[in-house]
C-alpha cells in the first residue's frame, strides 16, 4: 500500500523553510509528493487490491533513493533521500487484511551554504484494507479494495517525523490475467495540523500496467515471472498553512511515470523502477525532483 | 558399493512409491502469478500423503500428486481456497500421477494425457 514514509523529509524541509528561507519551503511539496510508496502490491510506486491469504503474512522491504536539484537565483538547492520501509501485512480473513509499515530515513538537504542531514525512525503507518468486490475466472481475476489508515507521529518532530496524526484513504481495483496486470487507484491524505504548521492534503490518481515478457508461455514448471512495468501517477496538492496563513509557494499538480521491471516467483517479488517526473504545475519556486530509484523484496511466509 | 546401493533402494524405493501417485486436477478461478498460488500450494503440501504439487496458471488448474491416503472433498477444497482468497470450481481425479516426469521434461500440463475416472464439481 501506499504510505509517506517521507514525512520525515518533509517535517525536516519545514523547519529549514521556517528558519532560512521561503524558496526552500516550495521544495517541501515536492519531496512531500515523492515520498508516497507502495509497500505491498505487485506494482512497484502504486497499491493493488490482490488478496493477502487469511492468517498469512507478506512482508516487503523497500529501498528509495530520490535526487533533487536546482539553481535559485544563484543558490544551489539540493536533496538527497534514502529511505528504507519496513512493511508487514497480515490477512485476518481472506478479504480483510492489516498492514503496518515503518519508514526510516536519511535526508540531505543543501541551500546555498546552509547544509543538513537528519535521519532516524519516520513516521509509522497502520492500514487496513477490505475487498468489497471480486469476480474470478480461470487465470483472471478482477478485485475492488477500499483501505484506510493513519499515520502516527512516531519519528522525532520535526527531523523525522511530521508531528501530526495524519489520515488517509483510498480505492484500489486491479484486473489481473497470467498475461498482464493493471492496477489503479484513487487515493485521499487528510493532513493535520502539527504546532503552526498544516500540510495541504493530496489526492491521488495512479495505475501500474505490468505486461509477463517472459516466459512467453505458462508451463507447470514455470519457476516466475518476468513484468515489464509502467506506472503513472497523477497528484495534486493543496497548499500548506503555515501559522494560519496559505503559504503560496506550495501546491500544484505533478504527473509521474515509473517504467521498471519484475521478478515474481511463488516465495518473493523482486523489482526495480525509476520514477520520473513528467509534468510539474507546482505553485511558486518549489525544488522538483530529479529522479526516484524504488527497489524492493516481497516474501510471503 | 554398499552406499551406493542404498543410494539405489532408497531412489527406488520412492519412485515405486510416487508410481502409486494419485493425481488430483483442481480447477481454481483467480490465480494469476506464481506469488498468488504459493499460499494455497504450502497449504496442499501440508497435507500428509500430498507429494507434489504444480500449478497451470493460464488453465487455472493446480494439480496434486498424493498416495491413496489422501481423500479431498469439494467442501475442504472450498473452504481452503476461500481462505487463501480463490475460487475452488471443481476436481478432477486421475488414476495415475503424471505431473512428475512432465515436469522434469518441460512439458507443458497439456502434454498431460487424459485419464479421466472421477470428476468432481462443487456445482454438482
Amino acid at each position: 500500500m501506499d504510505f509517506s514514509p517521507g514525512t520525515a523529509s518533509e517535517v525536516f524541509t519545514l523547519r529549514f523553510n521556517r528558519k532560512h528561507s521561503r524558496p526552500v519551503s516550495l521544495s517541501l511539496l515536492l519531496v512531500s509528493l515523492l515520498i508516497g510508496q507502495p509497500v505491498l502490491a505487485a506494482p512497484i510506486a502504486t497499491n493493488t487490491a490482490l488478496p493477502l491469504s487469511k492468517h498469512e503474512f507478506i512482508f516487503r522491504e523497500q529501498f528509495s533513493f530520490l535526487h533533487a536539484r536546482d539553481d535559485l537565483s544563484g543558490s544551489k538547492r539540493e536533496i538527497t533521500r534514502f529511505e528504507s520501509r519496513s512493511v508487514l501485512g497480515y490477512g485476518l480473513t481472506p478479504k480483510w487484511a492489516i498492514f503496518g509499515v515503518l519508514p526510516i530515513a536519511q535526508v540531505k538537504r543543501e541551500f546555498g551554504i546552509n547544509r543538513t542531514k537528519q535521519s532516524g525512525l519516520g513516521d509509522t503507518s497502520l492500514f487496513t484494507r477490505y475487498e468489497i468486490y471480486q469476480a474470478d475466472k480461470p487465470g483472471r481475476t478482477f478485485r475492488i479494495a477500499p483501505y484506510f489508515g493513519v499515520r502516527a507521529p512516531t519519528g522525532r518532530d520535526g527531523k523525522t517525523g511530521d508531528g501530526s496524526t495524519d489520515f488517509f484513504s483510498g480505492l484500489i481495483s486491479t484486473l489481473a490475467t497470467t498475461q498482464w496486470v493493471l492496477d489503479s487507484q484513487i487515493r485521499f491524505d487528510l493532513n493535520r495540523k502539527a504546532d503552526s504548521f498544516k500540510r495541504g492534503n493530496v489526492t491521488r490518481l495512479e495505475s501500474s500496467f505490468q505486461y509477463r515478457l517472459s516466459p512467453k508461455q505458462v508451463t507447470i514448471n514455470v519457476k516466475g515471472f518476468i513484468f515489464g512495468v509502467l506506472e503513472l501517477g497523477a497528484f495534486h496538492y493543496e497548499r500548506n498553512q503555515i501559522m494560519g496563513l496559505t503559504d503560496p509557494n506550495s501546491g500544484g499538480f505533478q504527473l509521474f511515470l515509473t517504467p521498471g521491471v519484475q521478478y515474481a516467483t511463488q516465495r518473493w517479488i523482486v523489482d526495480l523502477g525509476v520514477k520520473i517526473p513528467v509534468v510539474s504545475r507546482l505553485n511558486g519556486n518549489a525544488l522538483e525532483p530529479d529522479y526516484e530509484i524504488l527497489t524492493s523484496l516481497r516474501i510471503n511466509f | 558399493m554398499k552406499y551406493i546401493t542404498l543410494v539405489l533402494i532408497v531412489l527406488t524405493g520412492t519412485q515405486l512409491a510416487r508410481a502409486g501417485d494419485i493425481q488430483y486436477d483442481i480447477r481454481v478461478d483467480g490465480i494469476t502469478c506464481p506469488f498468488c498460488v504459493a499460499t494455497s500450494v504450502k497449504a496442499l503440501k501440508k497435507i500428509d500423503g500430498v507429494h507434489t504439487v504444480g500449478s497451470d496458471l493460464d488453465a487455472g488448474t493446480i494439480i496434486v500428486c498424493a498416495d491413496s491416503s489422501v481423500t479431498f472433498t469439494n467442501e475442504q477444497l472450498q473452504q481452503l481456497f476461500l481462505d487463501k482468497g480463490f475460487t475452488f470450481r471443481s476436481f478432477e481425479q486421475k488414476a495415475q500421477c503424471t505431473i512428475d516426469s512432465h515436469s522434469h521434461e518441460g512439458a507443458e500440463l497439456e502434454n498431460i494425457p487424459e485419464d479421466h475416472t472421477r470428476h468432481h464439481d462443487r456445482t454438482s
